[in-house]
């Protein structure tokens, strides 16, 4: 469809049809979903990309800095999922919303790289990449760089959510239950870091207050410790 | 093109562009000329993925081909011709093909990235050009800013439910949606079965030995892989129908648990799409504020 070889009408058309052919197969529920991501998401991403340019690529809300790790451009990381999402963009230019949200978007996010590091990035890996839809995309529902314009809140996540959604935390050579330690998964650290180095801009957000009670029911040993953890993590972003 | 008639107008087709359905194409006519370029620019504009510029350049060619078929006149350069000719963006080909061709009146589709936007408003200007709508989506650039003018957040769903209603997609003959729910997120947010397996694409295998060849020759740094030079994706209509077709056929199992599933979709190693097109051959969990 971004080549305009296909039309959107038709795509929703076509899945409607099967939808309407194979009603025992295919619920409503998912053809919804289908016609949601098309219609709704494909086009108010185009929208908000003429109301915000040239802005828009420019916006860097949470003032991160770092620069994206290497092992983006080769795969080459102990981290199992990174590395699976990663190599399989390098093979396929290809990877499925989740992987580019959860899993590569996730971890540029709480690292705190620099959303032009990581725009540039998106928009070379996938073959569906124009400007339009990935910079919208990356900067605005991902990196969170338009300060909360299209998504409520940051799409950050912890080992937990990964472990549970997947089974790549199975053969890592990382734990996903450790926070502190040589094994402990990447992301738990610097998930926690990421919450703490933003408090102040989302402690007060509805959708977020759970996880900021959680960790404040750490207590200050705990959060120094994953804190310590998290710098380390950062430091030796190059060899994890 | 010794026997055809003086062009009147030159009309641009970028690579993003491959709409054969768009009216410009309805009848041909010797007296249009359709210009397209591989352009140093283009290739460079940020460091692509290996399969992305070949992808592009594949369909580009196959484009130009179908539209000869159907007897338009078509104008196109190859990147090995505009690095030849020192001519590395898509404007400074046109003033020169419009110089070669005797200055016929120039018409564009509006493009959809806004730096191609401002360089062909301000190439145009000059020269008194037109453009036109590339026909190809639901809604205009500027619906959302007008919908949400003067909002700090803009709201997916309000957008989406403004566009079933204009399109009547999925909507009863009352104007309501069809099962009288306009959000299915709940539903859609249930475990995966343990034991789903995914079809495989369709596959549309090809060299591309060529087309890297050409990339390499002119220095142009890509990252990403392509196995054996072996490029896989759709590049024609056809064969974008084709995977379309096989998506919707094959698949229904599959659409079932997988479009619209919200955070709950799993990152496994999915089968690989047809990209180019999008047209989602292995439904693949969308995921986030869905
Ligand atoms: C960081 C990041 C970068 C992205 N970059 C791009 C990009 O460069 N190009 C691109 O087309 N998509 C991009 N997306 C959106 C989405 O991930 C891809 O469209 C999706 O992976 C395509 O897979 P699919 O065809 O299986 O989609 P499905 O989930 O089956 O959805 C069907 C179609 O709906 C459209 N769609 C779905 N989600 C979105 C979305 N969030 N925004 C716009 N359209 C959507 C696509 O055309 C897609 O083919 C990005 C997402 C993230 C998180
Ligand atoms: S343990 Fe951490 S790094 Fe390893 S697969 Fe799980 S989430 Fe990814």
């Amino acid at each position: 469809m971004n080549t305009k070889m296909l039309s959107p009408r038709e795509v929703i058309d076509e899945a409607i049809r099967a939808w309407r052919q194979h009603p025992d197969a295919i619920s409503f529920n998912q053809v919804e979903g289908f016609v949601r991501q098309i219609l709704g998401w494909r086009e108010y991403m185009r929208g908000v990309y003429w109301a915000q340019m040239p802005e828009f690529e420019h916006t860097n809300s949470l003032q991160h800095t770092r620069k994206l790790p290497g092992w983006y451009w080769t795969g080459d990381t102990k981290m199992n999922c990174l590395s699976h999402a990663v190599n399989q963009s390098l093979d396929l230019a290809y990877a499925h919303h989740i992987q580019r949200l959860m899993i590569t978007g996730n971890f540029a996010l709480i690292l705190g790289a620099h959303p032009d590091e990581v725009d540039a990035w998106y928009l070379g890996v996938y073959i569906d990449a124009i400007q339009w839809v990935e910079i919208t995309n990356t900067r605005g529902m991902s990196q969170r760089a338009d300060g909360g314009l299209i998504a409520t809140k940051p799409y950050c996540s912890s080992a937990n959510y990964i472990n549970k959604m997947s089974d790549y935390c199975r053969s890592c050579h990382y734990d996903p239950k450790k926070r502190t330690g040589e094994r402990a998964c990447p992301f738990n650290s610097l998930y926690w870091d990421f919450l703490d180095r933003h408090r102040e801009r989302f402690a007060g957000n509805f959708r977020m207050k759970m996880m900021y009670r959680a960790w404040e029911r750490k207590g200050s040993e705990e959060q120094v410790a994953i804190l310590e953890r998290a710098a380390w993590v950062k430091e030796h972003v190059e060899e994890l | 093109m010794p026997n055809s008639p003086a062009p009147a107008r030159l009309r641009l087709i970028l690579g993003d562009q491959l709409n054969i359905n768009h009216s410009w194409f309805r009848t041909a006519d010797d007296t249009t000329v359709y210009a397209m370029f591989e352009t140093y620019s283009e290739a460079t504009y940020c460091e692509h993925h290996v399969q992305k510029i070949t992808g592009f350049f594949l369909a580009m060619r196959a484009f130009a081909e179908q539209l000869r078929v159907r007897g338009h006149r078509v104008h196109y350069r190859t990147l090995d011709q505009t690095r030849e000719a020192g001519l590395n963006t898509i404007t400074d080909n046109l003033s020169d093909l419009l110089h070669q061709l005797g200055g016929p009146a120039f018409e564009y589709q509006l493009p959809d990235e806004w730096r191609l936007d401002q360089e062909l408003i301000s190439f145009s200007e000059n020269i008194g050009g037109v453009s036109v709508d590339s026909e190809h989506f639901m809604s205009d650039r500027n619906d959302v800013a007008d919908l949400f003018a003067g909002k700090s957040s803009y709201l997916m769903e309000t957008f989406y439910r403004e566009m079933r209603r204009r399109h009547g997609v999925l909507m009863d003959p009352s104007g309501e949606p069809e099962t009288g729910q306009w959000n299915y997120d709940q539903e859609n947010r249930g475990a995966l079965p343990k034991e789903i397996s995914f079809p495989a694409a369709t596959v549309f295998d090809r060299d591309a030995g060529d087309i890297v060849a050409m990339i390499d020759r002119h220095g142009i740094n890509t990252m990403g892989r392509m196995q054996d030079n072996r490029f896989t994706y759709p590049v024609t209509r056809e064969e974008c129908l084709e995977a379309l077709a096989d998506f919707c056929e094959k698949s229904p199992s599959l659409l079932r648990y997988l479009p619209g599933r919200n955070d709950h979709a799993p990152p496994f190693a999915v089968p690989r799409q047809s990209e180019l097109c999008d047209e989602h051959q292995n439904a693949v969990p969308p995921g986030g504020d869905r």
